[in-house]
């Protein structure tokens, strides 16, 4: 079981026919926790259509794009799919050649009478299209005397030049006002048809020209959208191709003002990042030490949750309670190398116990009930090491991952002791799935408790098997009369069993121990 | 029993179970008669199995059977399930599709125990081969790390057992060691089966044979599915 490499799918072309290139060969990653800065890949580049990993996730929180971390807005220009852990980008709209569509204007201002914006109108000059007014319950009428002044500009391919497509400009006949509340349906959008030229393009910008003549400058923000559908009467439900314009503040400054809207330029060669919450289960995210190693082992591993022991199991989530995190994105990676670094985290051990199951041991202090006692008569051979070749005078605990590049932060602990002491400067790198600076700090503390000192390590052989004895759960207790221990004696001392040798030709076990204080 | 180190452990017997597999799905098989028509049953002389596994080929989707049902009509009734006719070393299966297990969509394993000790012993009515030597079985040592780098670590070196008359040479060609489960255990000569002690569960990696000896390796349990 804890062989199986996770990832276990890697994005591929017969996966995803029109997956971004770079991606090829790459695993889909399996996030558990709260993810910052987690790298989705397009496995869609014609509907622009973004995984983040290969499992359900509980939710997509943001979405970064471009080298300045613009955070785009959920309503407008995505949709998420969280059980396929993918996201749809609204993009750049894409024109086909020879086809009418529709630019609508809005603005985010209450409707006025006396506070609102004129969009300029030209005397129909234009051949194919025209002006509408939209009411609030959406409902288009037509204004088959007037088109509004506009260009639209864009380009054959995303990163090509700027060209016009189409326009209508040239001197002002009219104007119609949007949320003016004086007119009969207030206008509350502005629509005008249009008809592309002999290509595809994409549509880059939209320019409008508006004044306020006659009323106050409103606040408020202004932006457009393509249609490929108009509303009722005409065409039904309406259809959006790509995104909408952002919203830019109205100009107040001049009388009359021609305003630039750009549309967003999307293609598969954006950067974006994203902060996700993974795993969950039964609607809730997975953020702790034992909600990981259940999810790693039924639905990664595909084993019964009964080959957990489910009374460490609940000791496990009961005393590690330390939010962790992880996006699983590495290439060679098991559940055994994913668990280990679990283990490291949280000072507990995943062991395999007689029976087959497995054990998520927690570390705790003290004695347990049945600890072994023994004593100078048991031991057949006894010898004790002070490992000062183990010894650390710093600790850097990582944690806090940055899946965009992987970078961790650091938390660290350094020891008096064991520089002026022992003299000793060696530096214990621990990387986490840790979260938290306060966990990481306290992590640290306790592995520079362990290594600060050389760590006390007893082996010894006694009689028979060693039966039932699981080593990094186990403890014994030993009272010898020597030792080299505080007064020349080990009087009823805890250590912690680490290893177990059994040996059916001298009928003994060998038993290497570490003293239960500098075990955590 | 637990952990006593004041126990003086004397005159034990030391017994080791490994549980090779029988591929059967190249076997013949005969189909049974009216009105069991979706049962099929092969001759296995290595005894009652102690279980029986499919792979339907075409998927990869793996199935246990359900544990040797009471007679051949319930087997009949249970897609994927087993029977064992102790009179006549029958082997009954029922596939999951009802196909015939040797009609080369499946891929058909049963397993069952071998049993082997120091001395001539039978256990829970099984007999033991004393075939296990002084020396055997070698030291089983069980390790954690230390907590900074996470995982555990087991091992077993190797059990020699003899190979006299090349009992095993035709063995290790007929069935599947590698991979399979294997229990070491102790006990006093008159000790109840139930009474032994699981000194080590692992499985069993290579396997090496010489006229004299033959040798199985334990092997990682983090490579395992079971």
């Amino acid at each position: 079981m804890l062989n199986i490499k996770i990832p276990k799918r890697k994005y591929n072309k017969a996966l995803y026919a029109n997956l971004e290139a770079r991606a090829d060969g790459a695993p889909i990653p399996i996030p558990i926790g709260d993810i910052y800065g987690a790298i989705p890949t397009c496995i869609n580049t014609v509907d622009q259509i973004y995984k983040l990993g290969d499992i359900p996730i509980h939710s997509i929180d943001e979405i970064r794009s471009g080298d300045e971390g613009e955070v785009l807005d959920p309503a407008e220009d995505y949709e998420t799919n969280l059980p396929n852990a993918q996201f749809t980008l609204k993009s750049t709209p894409m024109l086909a050649a020879l086809t009418s569509y529709w630019l609508v204007i809005e603005v985010d201002y209450a409707a006025s009478a006396d506070a609102h914006i004129h969009f300029i109108t030209l005397d129909n000059p234009y051949d194919d299209g025209k002006a509408y007014v939209i009411n609030n319950a959406g409902t288009w009428e037509d204004e088959p005397d007037y088109d509004f002044w506009f260009k639209i500009k864009g380009r054959y391919a995303l990163d090509g030049p700027e060209i016009n497509i189409v326009k209508n400009d040239g001197p002002t006949y009219n104007r119609f006002g949007i949320r003016d509340t004086a007119l009969p349906c207030a206008h509350y959008r502005l629509a005008q048809s249009f008809k592309t030229g002999a290509n595809a393009v994409y549509a880059t910008r939209i320019e409008l020209k508006y004044d306020h003549l006659g009323t106050g400058w409103p606040g408020g923000k202004i932006r457009v959208g393509i249609l490929s559908t108009p509303g009722p009467p005409y065409g039904g439900a309406e259809v959006p191709i790509g995104s909408k314009t952002e919203w830019l503040m109205i100009n107040t400054q001049q009388s009359s003002f021609v305003e630039s809207l750009a549309f967003p330029l999307v293609d598969e060669s954006i950067k974006l990042s994203c902060d996700i919450e993974g795993a969950e289960k039964a609607g809730v995210t997975i953020k702790d030490g034992a909600g990981m190693v259940e999810y790693l082992v039924t639905e990664q591993a595909g084993k019964s949750l009964s080959i957990l022991d489910a009374v460490e199991l609940a000791n496990f989530k009961a005393k590690r309670t330390q939010e962790i995190a992880k996006n699983i994105d590495c290439d060679d990676t098991t559940i055994g190398d994913i668990i280990e670094k679990l283990e490291s985290s949280l000072l507990f051990k995943f062991i395999r116990q007689h029976d087959g199951t497995y054990a998520t041991v927690v570390y705790e202090a003290g004695e347990p009930a049945n600890t072994p006692h023994l004593k100078d008569a048991h031991f057949k051979t006894f010898s004790m090491t002070r490992r000062f070749s183990d010894m650390k005078a710093i600790v850097q605990v990582k944690y806090d991952e940055d899946a965009e590049d992987n970078k961790f932060k650091v938390a660290e602990a350094s020891s008096n002791v064991a520089k002026f002491v022992y003299g000793i400067e060696d530096t214990l790198d621990v990387e986490t799935y840790l979260k938290s600076a306060g966990d990481a700090a306290m992590l640290a503390a306790d592995y520079l408790a362990m290594y600060e000192t050389p760590p006390l390590e007893i082996t010894f052989e006694v009689q028979g098997y060693g039966l039932d004895l699981v080593p990094g759960r186990d403890k014994v207790k030993i009272t010898r009369s020597r030792a080299a221990y505080a007064g020349g004696a080990l009087d009823a001392v805890l250590f912690r069993v680490m290893k177990i040798t059994k040996k059916p030709d001298t009928a003994r076990t060998e038993i290497v121990a570490v003293l239960d204080t500098q075990t955590y | 029993m637990t952990f006593d180190p004041s126990r003086t452990e004397q005159d034990l017997v030391w017994i080791v179970e490994i549980e090779p597999a029988r591929r059967l799905e190249e076997e013949a098989w005969t189909q049974a008669a009216d009105p069991n028509l979706a049962c099929y049953w092969i001759a296995h002389p290595e005894d009652k199995p102690s279980r029986v596994k499919e792979c339907l080929k075409s998927t990869g989707v793996i199935l246990e059977y359900e544990p040797d049902v009471a007679d051949l009509a319930m087997c009949q009734a249970t897609p994927g399930s087993w029977y064992w006719d102790p009179v006549n070393f029958r082997l009954y299966v029922h596939t999951s599709t009802g196909a015939d297990p040797g009609g080369g969509v499946f891929l058909v394993n049963s397993y069952f125990w071998d049993r082997l000790s120091m001395r001539a012993i039978t256990l829970d009515g099984h007999p033991y081969k004393p075939i296990l030597g002084k020396g055997a079985i070698s030291d089983m040592s069980f390790e954690v790390k230390p907590f900074c780098k996470g995982g555990m670590t087991e091992s077993w070196g190797t059990l020699t057992v003899m190979n006299g008359g090349g009992y095993w040479d035709k063995r290790l060609a007929t069935y599947v060691y590698e991979g399979k489960r294997t229990l070491v255990k102790f006990g006093k000569p008159d000790d109840a089966y139930a009474v032994f002690k699981k000194a080590f569960e692992g499985y069993i990696g290579n396997t090496t044979s010489t006229d004299r000896n033959a040798a199985f390796a334990s092997e990682d349990p983090a490579r395992f599915q079971e």
